[in-house]
């Protein structure tokens, strides 16, 4: 077993490789490949497994209220409403390993195409593992652009995303799309200059606000105009240093905690206006502190050039 | 007399169906490591669905068994008070891939001696 394989690193010609080393032909196997992989959050001690006899099974899939019953002196039992079983605990010496979503032979598409299937986080496994409500964790999710490919939450890569943005405004130029007046048709002039903003913004860390701000101009697809508000909660301006700098910020990147994050805001840059801070405090808001109370909260207003600003109530640590 | 509940989660109806590959003896890596995170192997199936695991140097040939009595995977519920302890069966394994031969070592290409 290699010691740096981790989940998603197999490709298709990794299998590919140890089928060869294997002497096992692809004509002789299915073409859909499952990769297993432990759990990263392997935790073999908080389960137990429980041998049911049919009785038993019936009678908790109809709703029975199951039991197990004993003192400390006695032998456990497993009470149904109507029997009572022993219950023995058992050593296994073989290998056990639990898997939610593996597929059996018979359930395997027959397509020509190799094809490989990893054992990863669904979003049951999701709801195991992040401490939210199912609607929490589905707007987060739809805010970090997840889609579901083939059952799984993936997130695409960025430099992918890239590409297809590429391909797309292609397609929409050689048919004339771009200019198109019905509706659905259209692209979002918002969110496509949203993403040349972060494609140049992503790799370097400060940038010269108007270099900046000519070099996004030329980037986005002719017909389409650049406008500041395009990149609410996904970089910071700072007009007090010259010169003027813009800098690539998301708010996914900051601490969860409250204090944290006002700690690391108010760090970055002393003075904030409403408007540039929003984006950065809005997803903390709940149903008893909106944005302004919470500013309220920590931080004091002042006035700055007509502007009302923020600045930390508290020395910052 | 200390009794505890064996539930099922919540109102969702019917438990999960989960899989089971039982493998003879245990998995070891050559270099103590956490196990967490890591590949196991590959899982193929024949034409006929034989189920192939491609281990390490080993490669094993099982078989789908349906166990005469599924097991319930008990999650202890997390509370304070152990006193009212409960059990919730997360999912039943009514399927196995069993692994009961010797795996057969897979032997690299070495030039023959002539």
């Amino acid at each position: 077993m290699e010691a740096n394989e981790s989940i998603n690193t197999r490709s298709l010609e990794d299998i590919a490789s140890v089928l060869d080393f294997a002497k096992l032909d692809r004509s002789e196997i299915k073409s859909e490949t499952q990769s297993v992989y432990f759990s990263e959050h392997l935790d073999s001690e908080s389960f137990r497994l429980l041998e049911l006899d049919k009785a038993v099974l019936e009678a908790i899939e109809n709703g029975e209220k199951v039991v197990l019953r004993g003192d400390k002196e006695d032998c456990a039992v497993l009470c149904t409403d109507s029997q009572t079983f022993e219950v023995k605990q058992g050593e296994i010496s073989n290998a056990m390993l639990i898997l939610p979503n593996i597929h059996f032979g018979p359930e395997l598409s027959t397509n020509d195409e190799p094809s490989v299937r990893y054992n990863e986080f669904t979003f049951n496994e999701l709801l195991d593992l992040v401490q939210g409500s199912e609607n929490e964790i589905n707007t987060a999710l739809h805010k970090m652009q997840a889609l579901i490919i083939d059952g799984y939450w993936r997130v695409l890569d960025f430099d992918f995303l890239v590409q297809v943005m590429g391909h797309l405004l292609q397609l929409c130029d050689e048919n004339d799309w771009t200019h198109s007046d019905i509706d659905y048709h259209k692209l979002n002039e918002d969110k496509v200059c949203r993403f040349f903003a972060e494609q140049i913004l992503k790799h370097a860390r400060k940038f010269n606000l108007s270099q900046f701000l000519s070099t996004w101009e030329k980037s986005v697809p002719e017909g389409m105009k650049t406008s500041l508000y395009q990149l609410e909660g996904l970089a910071l301006i700072d007009r007090d240093s010259t010169p003027e700098v813009i800098s690539y910020m998301t708010v996914d990147t900051l601490p969860e905690d409250m204090d944290e994050r006002f700690n690391f805001l108010f760090r970055m840059k002393e003075k904030w206006s409403l408007a540039d801070i929003t984006p950065y405090i809005k997803d903390l808001e709940t149903d008893k502190m909106d944005v302004t109370a919470m500013l309220t909260k920590v931080a004091r207003a002042s006035m700055s050039q007509g502007i009302k600003v923020y600045n930390s109530r508290k020395p910052l640590t | 007399m200390v009794q505890i509940p064996i539930k099922l989660p919540g109102d969702a109806g019917k438990p999960q169906e989960w899989a089971m590959i039982e493998l003879q003896g245990t998995l070891e890596t050559r270099h103590p490591v956490p196990f967490s995170g890591r590949f196991i192997g590959d899982l193929h199936f024949t034409h006929k669905d034989v189920p192939v695991l491609i281990i390490g140097h080993h490669i094993l040939y099982g078989k789908l068994v349906s166990l005469e009595k599924p097991y319930g995977i008990l999650v202890k519920d997390r509370q304070a008070d152990t006193a009212h302890a409960s059990y919730t069966i997360t999912a039943i394994i009514r399927k196995k891939l069993l692994f009961k031969n010797r795996p057969k070592p897979i032997i690299a290409n070495v030039p023959k001696k002539l």
